[in-house]
């Protein structure tokens, strides 16, 4: 009887393999080349004992374009060495970021389960706000092998309950042909503001990372170092001098005193000319370079010490059912195939540690992966843009 | 008498599932979110979300704006309506021909592929600055400040409300506005006491629409807005999303609910003036 | 009297190919006129013209000596009642009378004064706040017809007004026009497709075909002498019989009528009314028939007689003739009124 069932399994497997290949198309060119070697065997009937069926599971993750781009070529990817599991990916358009965790949060509430999330893709805000609310399950390499490779720091950071599978850093994107010697610090950068009315914008740091990225740095400039670590209310009393700082900024950048909605927002001012300088994120300006959508002449540089930089994180709904599914995936995301893909599709940092990558890899970021520093405020952030918002916007 | 009970049964039941899709998507919504806003800080129930409203700088601030564009858009709005509805109605010509083959076009366009668009032609380098600009014509700033917002109002809800200004015309029988002018009235009075009062019922209803849809509008403000003060849709996205105020949001949600209902209040006041002089 | 209106060569082509050509009119002041033909002839594009709603192509339109062609309807001394009523529903009967004397500045005492006495004209006194929804149609139509009088037009132009009635109030209405164009001496130009409405209301009839005019004449002229045997076929009921022509007389079988119009021939068609057909039994002269049917229609009967080749001819006799007479009986035809016209 259980011969049977065993062959059935993989006569299923297989037919499954095969629907998805045709389905798929020229989508999954690599696939082969990826080989089925670094997967776990995918039609190991051991593993999935009870039936043919495949497992599908619910992906929730949003952000801009490119993050959609590299999901719709690593979901075919994964689901052409695992037959047993299909990714049901939702893309929840930026803007409209928080509504998933709402969904999650409150499913759980209304004990309702996983409602209909398993995993999700978001930054260190819902991490941190998920480990309060404790909607996360906890990893760990007993269940997920490649883990391993992930900088151990960063898992701790996020109370393993978050995986890094990818980072980026803000940096400074400037018009070479407009600045010759880019600021290196945050005191020279706002001389250079000063010196150079109306040629700077940050975006309004409540509807991008790259500005809010600028205003905490802005901020923490003469704080001690590991206040960039924490999140004790405590502190916001020393915000005084940075907020009186980017009040007094306020005349000095794009507009006088405009701040473009979303990441995006400054990058068209850089593009059309209108400033030569601004915060960015590095990912957005590599592939907006290869994209010529950026002038040839814009040029990157990281400051000492860095804007923020971090990871974007997936996280296990506690209350999945799937999670042996969504480890398999997991894994897989991991693994240096997946990410040689993040880093040519994103042009982001690789989640696991760039020794496990190739040498072409390790020197397209050389030296650029450093420098950056990962700001983890929990709630302040959200009080440093509310403060931003009726100091700043509406001084 | 038992055929007039079966006729109110029957006459419940078709009712029944348009007044049961009111309750679910519109009513127990409305309900909730009020009583979300009545949740306090300190995990009571009072009214400090509307006090903060109408205390907050920042709030009021917004409130204020978000009245005034909304007023001005709309006020716009009607007048460049009605004047192509009028124009459509009671003129003839090519060029008639051609606004009427052409105003609904912004209906078919995305509205974020839209405000781009008003932000490539209206932005400081955009194309209107560019073309005026070997005419020594400066523009004033039009993005990222209010006027950007009326003028995308003015894109978002011109074809609508125009469209819906026209149909009103067209109901008005060529032979009443001929009776006037036979008694000697010109454009002006048979404008004031012919055309607008027979198409002042729609009027009040495009009216209401435009109000609407700009006191809840979001991408464009968004997007064109400046960055403070804000449109209570922008705002109660950064409270809701960003500042993560669920209660805060929905009391700003219920004030705006409030502001429409106003206009909803003079909208059902004259329908029902108009029943009573029909019975 | 002096002529009120004048339309001279007036013609007016649609692109459907219809319209109206040569259209020649004079109405004397205090006049009412009629312009009765089928729908289609051209007669409310006549009226339309006067008003100014419409622009000719060709000819003048003179009102008490003066063009008006290049006028607006709000400038003309015209004023025109709607088939259709046409009150502005949303004002009281007040507000849609008051309308043309405000734009003409009247002062309000004067507006309200004269209102009143409008109201009393056309039978409805006190009517002043009622709104046009809680008229009747004869109401509505009377408020309408004082709307314009109000204005004191130099020309009133009535356009099919009592069409949309019923039978009982058509007749009312027309007596009441009459009285008020006796009271108001205003020349009115009405178009009608009623003949009965035009021969009992008019001092003359513009007969319209094919938007040319074919006669205008008063109503007695244009029933007992059509100057066309097109107005002879739309006015009243006529016999049409076939003749050929002998110099001064037209022959119609046995019978010869005289050839008043000195028609060429060889054929002309002579038109009899049916009151003007005699049935004789005893008599050797006239046409032989036999009679086909007898309709007694109340105080006359139609009786209805077949004359072999020349057709069947009607006559109206007295409820005694006709009962005197029976069906298949052989009758001798006679006439005592004839007209003719060429036959075409």
């Amino acid at each position: 009887m259980s011969r049977i069932n065993t062959r059935f399994t993989a006569l299923g497997a297989l037919a499954l393999t095969f629907s998805i290949l045709s389905a798929c198309g020229s989508a999954n060119t690599n696939a082969s080349s990826g080989g089925s070697a670094s997967a776990p065997a995918p039609a190991s009937s051991s593993a999935s004992p009870s039936k043919a069926d495949t497992v599908k599971f619910d992906f929730y993750f949003s952000g801009s374009q490119n993050v959609k781009d590299l999901w719709d070529t690593l979901i075919p990817m994964f689901e052409d060495q695992n037959p047993n599991v299909k990714v049901n990916a939702v893309y929840i358009p930026s803007g409209t970021d928080n509504q998933t965790y709402n969904k999650v949060l409150a499913a759980k509430k209304a004990g309702k389960g996983s409602g209909g999330i398993d995993l999700v893709e978001d930054g260190i805000v819902t991490v941190t706000q998920g480990q309060e609310d404790d909607v996360w399950e906890k990893l760990s390499a007993g269940s997920i092998a490649n883990l391993a490779n992930v900088d151990a720091q960063t898992m701790t950071d996020a109370g393993n309950m978050a995986i890094p599978y990818r980072s980026s850093a803000v940096i400074l994107a400037y018009n070479s042909e407009k600045v010759a010697t880019p600021p290196k610090t945050m005191d020279e950068l706002l001389a250079w503001i000063k010196a150079n009315p109306e040629r700077f914008a940050y975006n309004d740091p409540s509807t991008g990372g790259a500005g809010s990225s600028f205003v905490q740095t802005v901020l923490y400039k003469d704080l001690p170092a590991d206040a960039i670590h924490s999140s004790d209310p405590a502190i916001m009393e020393q915000w005084k001098t940075g907020f009186d700082e980017l009040k007094d900024l306020g005349k000095y950048v794009y507009g006088e005193g405009i701040y473009p909605k979303k990441n995006q927002g400054t990058l068209d001012l850089l593009n059309s000319g209108e400033v030569d300088m601004i915060p960015a994120w590095s990912d957005m300006v590599l592939q907006q370079l290869a994209a010529d959508q950026l002038p040839a002449s814009t040029k990157m540089v990281q400051m000492t010490p860095g804007f923020n930089g971090g990871p974007t994180y997936l996280m296990v709904n506690k209350q999945s059912e799937k999670k042996d599914a969504v480890y398999q995936f997991l894994n897989y995301v991991l693994s240096p195939e997946a990410q040689t893909v993040i880093v040519d599709k994103m042009n982001g940092f690789p989640g696991i540690e760039v020794s496990h990558l190739s040498q072409e890899v390790q020197d397209k970021f050389k030296g650029v992966i450093e420098g950056f520093r990962t700001f983890n405020l929990g709630d302040l952030g959200t009080e440093i843009n509310k403060r931003w918002q009726s100091d700043v916007a509406a001084q | 008498m038992i055929k007039g009970r079966k006729e109110a049964v029957l006459g419940l039941i078709m009712v029944s599932p348009a007044f049961l899709l009111l309750l679910i998507i519109v009513v127990l919504p409305i309900v909730q979110t009020f009583v979300v806003s009545l949740h306090s800080e300190d995990g009571g129930y009072d009214l400090s979300r509307y006090a903060f409203l109408f205390t907050d700088r920042l709030m009021r601030m917004n409130i204020v704006f978000t009245l005034k564009v909304t007023v001005i858009s709309s006020l716009l709005v009607l007048l460049v309506s009605y004047a192509m509805a009028l124009f459509m109605s009671f003129s003839s010509g090519k060029l008639v021909d051609l606004i009427r083959k052409t105003y609904m076009i912004p209906l078919f366009i995305p509205g974020v592929i839209a405000t781009y668009g008003l932000i490539n032609l209206l932005g400081n380098h955009g194309w209107l600055s560019r073309m005026l600009l070997p005419l020594g014509i400066a523009l004033p700033r039009l993005i990222f400040d209010e006027k950007g917002i009326v003028i995308a109002n003015l894109w978002f809800n011109i074809p609508f409300t125009t469209m819906l200004l026209t149909s009103a015309l067209a109901g008005i029988p060529a032979s009443v506005i001929e009776s006037a002018k036979d008694i000697g009235a010109g454009r002006l009075s048979v404008f004031l006491r012919v055309i607008f009062p027979l198409s002042y019922k729609t009027f009040l209803v495009a009216l209401t629409f435009v109000f609407m849809s700009v006191i809840g509008s979001f991408t464009a403000p968004y997007l064109l807005g400046p960055n403070s003060p804000q449109m209570l849709g922008v705002s109660m996205q950064q409270v809701f999303g960003i500042f993560r105020e669920q209660e805060q949001a929905a009391a700003m949600a219920v004030f705006t609910f409030l502001l429409c209902s106003v206009l909803g209040y003079f909208y059902i006041r004259s329908m029902a003036k108009d029943e009573a002089a029909r019975m | 009297m002096s002529i009120q209106l004048s339309i001279r060569g007036m013609a007016k082509r649609y692109k459907t190919g219809e319209g109206v050509s040569d259209i020649n009119l004079d109405v004397r002041k205090g006049e009412l006129i009629t312009l009765l033909g089928p729908s289609g002839c051209g007669k409310t594009t006549v009226l339309r013209s006067i008003g100014g709603f419409l622009k000719p192509d060709a000819g003048d339109i003179l009102i008490e000596d003066r063009s008006v062609i290049a006028l607006p309807p709000e400038k003309r001394p015209t004023s025109m009642v709607f088939q259709s009523y046409n009150l502005w529903p949303h004002m009281s009967v007040y507000d849609n009378l008051a309308f043309g004397l405000q734009i003409r500045k009247k002062p309000k005492a004067e507006i309200r004064e004269s209102i009143a006495d409008v109201l009393r004209l056309v039978r409805l006194p006190g009517a002043e706040k009622k709104s046009p929804a809680q008229l009747s149609g004869g109401q509505q139509q009377r408020v309408a017809l004082a709307r314009s009088l109000l204005l004191k037009p130099a020309v009133l132009l009535l356009d099919e007004p009592f069409s949309a009635l019923d039978a009982k109030l058509r007749h009312e209405m027309r007596e009441e026009l009459r009285e008020i164009q006796s009271q108001t001496g205003l020349t009115m130009v009405f178009v009608t497709h009623d003949q009965e409405e035009a021969l009992s209301l008019s001092d003359r009839i513009v007969v319209m075909n094919h938007g040319r005019i074919e006669q205008i004449a008063a109503p007695q002229n244009i029933y007992n002498e059509p100057e066309s045997l097109y107005v002879a076929q739309f006015i009243g009921k006529m016999n049409f019989l076939e003749g050929v022509v002998e110099a001064d007389v037209i022959r119609v079988g046995e019978l010869a009528v005289p050839n008043a119009k000195r028609l060429a021939g060889p054929a002309a068609v002579v038109a009899v009314r049916p009151e003007d057909v005699n049935l004789d039994s005893g008599i050797k002269e006239g046409l032989p028939g036999a009679v086909k049917q007898i309709m007694v229609l109340g105080h006359y009967a139609e009786v209805s007689v077949n004359l072999g080749k020349h057709g069947i001819i009607r006559s109206f006799q007295s409820k005694d003739a006709a009962q005197a007479l029976s069906l298949g009986q052989h009758v001798r035809v006679s006439f005592a009124k004839v007209t003719s016209f060429p036959k075409e």
